[in-house]
């Protein structure tokens, strides 16, 4: 057991440092740096003028801090979208790089259990997209805190859910790329899946059966920005409210990202067991 | 004890056979050249033995452990070098070297001098602290090799180690591998489609066609087998077996398994007091042309 402790750790340690110093994590990084700029720019530019606009997309502002919730809103949402980006980065050639380029051959022989491989590769592709949440994150942080000078308590429960939703978006698509032996097919295939299947699978339902699909990852995740502002883009149930989300659905959302995470990479898991290199 | 043993090993692909029926036992210290053309089964051997792929029936056991069954452990004193690996490209050959040791079971302190050990051995000091994604084909050979030979394995698996090398670098490579076997008795397979190669390292060398082994011979190094061509056709019931064991006739030109303790001037006496007129004597070249034979 020890063993397997000590062998993940330098497999963890081996997979972040080729993560950290790859170009797709500086590439990363801009881009959640010129985001950030954007928002920037927006907040300082624009917040006063916030309960306007949010009066005329019909949100009826109720409660205290109503203006920093939409501000945050708007952050949040952006924030929710870094990790799918990351994790195409990240995520997509985590286990079809191996074949394609042929790392397998020096991997796989080592004295390693594939699982361990997987789990320290998985571990370093969450830290990595981890990081850029927090910088992210950070400069949000700093902008509050300069604009309305404290933290409402959301951006605590927005940061931990981001944080599920890492686990949960990384394990899809190292399922994905467990599937493909060829980096192109799966970055595509998880953008298709993410952006196009996903969503459509929301749209379809909704018109179908007027429900959410709130089991959906896509839906989940959008727990990330309405524990701000509960309202949602639905085509058929848009509730626009000022009023956060509740515990209970906080709760339900982050389960089942969690349990996206868990299947996926359970999947993941026996495939790559079974993954061979021709 | 036998180092790895095949037994009965198949891998199949729809109703394609890459390797069929596959047994091989390797003896410690022995050095084993798998010799075929493309395609001939010898790679999926070595990638089933490392744990790559796995084999649709039969079995590869290394120092007796199951490679299947328990890869960790059976690979534990195995060096392998399977194809031309890839190394993760923000990395430098000191952190994969390190990593390798780690895994391979190095504590701390003896790290470094393991990765100091081999990158002297494999004159790697120059490149060790270059990021892989910048190396030549010959540098991550090397890099390759020395993650092969590791924290000292007992067992080396070299599937075409020369592939790709300049002529010098092949030279280098052999030394490498032949010294390895002589002076630190290590036992290697080697896959080549190079006859050369196996005849000038191989103990014994076995020839694979389609997925099948075809032949299995010493090499004639060991052998100590002679052509000789007489000037008229021999008559070889004159020869004495005790001294010259005939191993094939072919017209005037017989090819011969000499007695370990005679040399070549003691077996041109012998056939000049038996009135044998000879014309010319050479070493033979018997896999080159049972290979021949046997790969069409």
């Amino acid at each position: 057991m020890f063993k397997r402790v000590s062998l993940l750790k330098d497999t963890y340690i081996y997979y972040f440092k080729n993560y950290y110093r790859s170009k797709s994590f500086y590439l990363m990084f801009l881009i959640s740096i010129l985001v950030s700029i954007l928002l920037i720019y927006l907040s300082f530019r624009y917040q006063s003028r916030l309960a306007n606009f949010a009066s005329r997309a019909g949100v009826k502002l109720i409660g205290p801090n109503s203006t920093e919730k939409i501000l945050a809103y708007l952050w949040a949402l952006i924030l929710s979208t870094l990790p799918v980006f990351a994790s195409v980065f990240f995520g997509s050639p985590a286990i079809s790089s191996e074949i394609e380029s042929k790392t397998a051959f020096h991997i796989f022989t080592l004295p390693i259990p594939r699982s361990v491989l997987l789990i320290g590769k998985y571990l370093a592709a969450v830290t990595a997209t981890t990081l850029i949440v927090i910088s992210f994150t950070i400069i949000e942080m700093i902008v509050f805190q300069y604009i309305y000078g404290y933290l409402i308590i959301q951006f605590l429960y927005s940061f931990l859910l981001t944080l599920v939703f890492v686990f949960a978006i990384s394990g899809v698509t190292f399922l994905i790329s467990s599937i493909f032996n060829k980096n192109t097919y799966a970055y595509i295939s998880v953008l298709l899946i993410y952006l196009l299947i996903f969503n459509a699978g929301t749209i379809i339902i909704e018109l179908l059966y007027k429900t959410t699909p709130y089991y959906l990852l896509n839906e989940a995740e959008t727990a990330v920005y309405r524990v701000f502002l509960n309202f949602s883009f639905g085509i058929t149930t848009a509730v626009p409210s000022s009023i956060s989300m509740s515990t209970h659905e906080m709760i339900a959302n982050a389960l089942i990202m969690g349990l996206y995470a868990i299947i996926s990479f359970g999947i993941t898991l026996i495939l790559f067991e079974r993954k061979e290199v021709k | 004890m036998k180092e790895l043993v095949a037994d009965r090993l198949s891998k199949r692909y729809g109703n394609f056979y890459a390797i069929e029926d596959f047994n091989l036992e390797v003896e410690k210290g022995q050095v084993v050249a798998l010799l075929g053309p493309n395609g001939a089964g010898k790679s999926t051997f070595l990638k089933i033995s490392t744990n790559i792929i796995h084999a649709s029936s039969g079995s590869v056991k290394i120092s007796g452990i199951n490679v299947e069954d328990d890869p960790m452990k059976a690979l534990e004193k195995v060096g392998p070098l399977v194809e031309l690996p890839e190394f993760y490209p923000y990395l430098n050959g000191t952190e994969v070297l390190n990593f390798v040791c780690k895994v391979k079971g190095a504590v701390p302190e003896k790290i470094k001098d393991e990765t100091r050990r081999l990158s002297e051995m494999l004159r790697m000091n120059d490149f060790m602290n270059k990021k892989c994604g910048y190396y030549s084909r010959g540098m991550k050979q090397r890099l390759a090799l020395a993650c092969a030979m590791a924290m000292d394995p007992e067992l080396l698996i070299l599937d075409e180690p020369t592939f790709g090398l300049d002529p010098r670098g092949m030279r280098e490579f052999v030394e490498i591998i032949k010294d390895i076997n002589e002076k630190e008795g290590k036992t290697i397979i080697l896959s080549t489609h190079l006859i050369s190669e196996a005849r000038e390292i191989a103990h014994n060398v076995i020839i694979l066609n389609h997925g099948r082994k075809m032949l299995e011979m010493k090499n004639e190094r060991e052998m100590n087998l002679l052509n000789i061509t007489f000037e008229t056709k021999l008559d070889v019931s004159r020869l004495d077996p005790e001294i010259l064991n005939v191993i094939d006739l072919n017209g005037e030109t017989v090819t011969i398994q000499r007695n370990d303790n005679l040399t070549n001037e003691d077996i041109i006496e012998y056939l000049q007091k038996n009135n044998m007129r000879i014309k010319w004597i050479e070493p033979t070249n018997q896999i080159e042309r049972k290979y021949l034979e046997l790969v069409e």
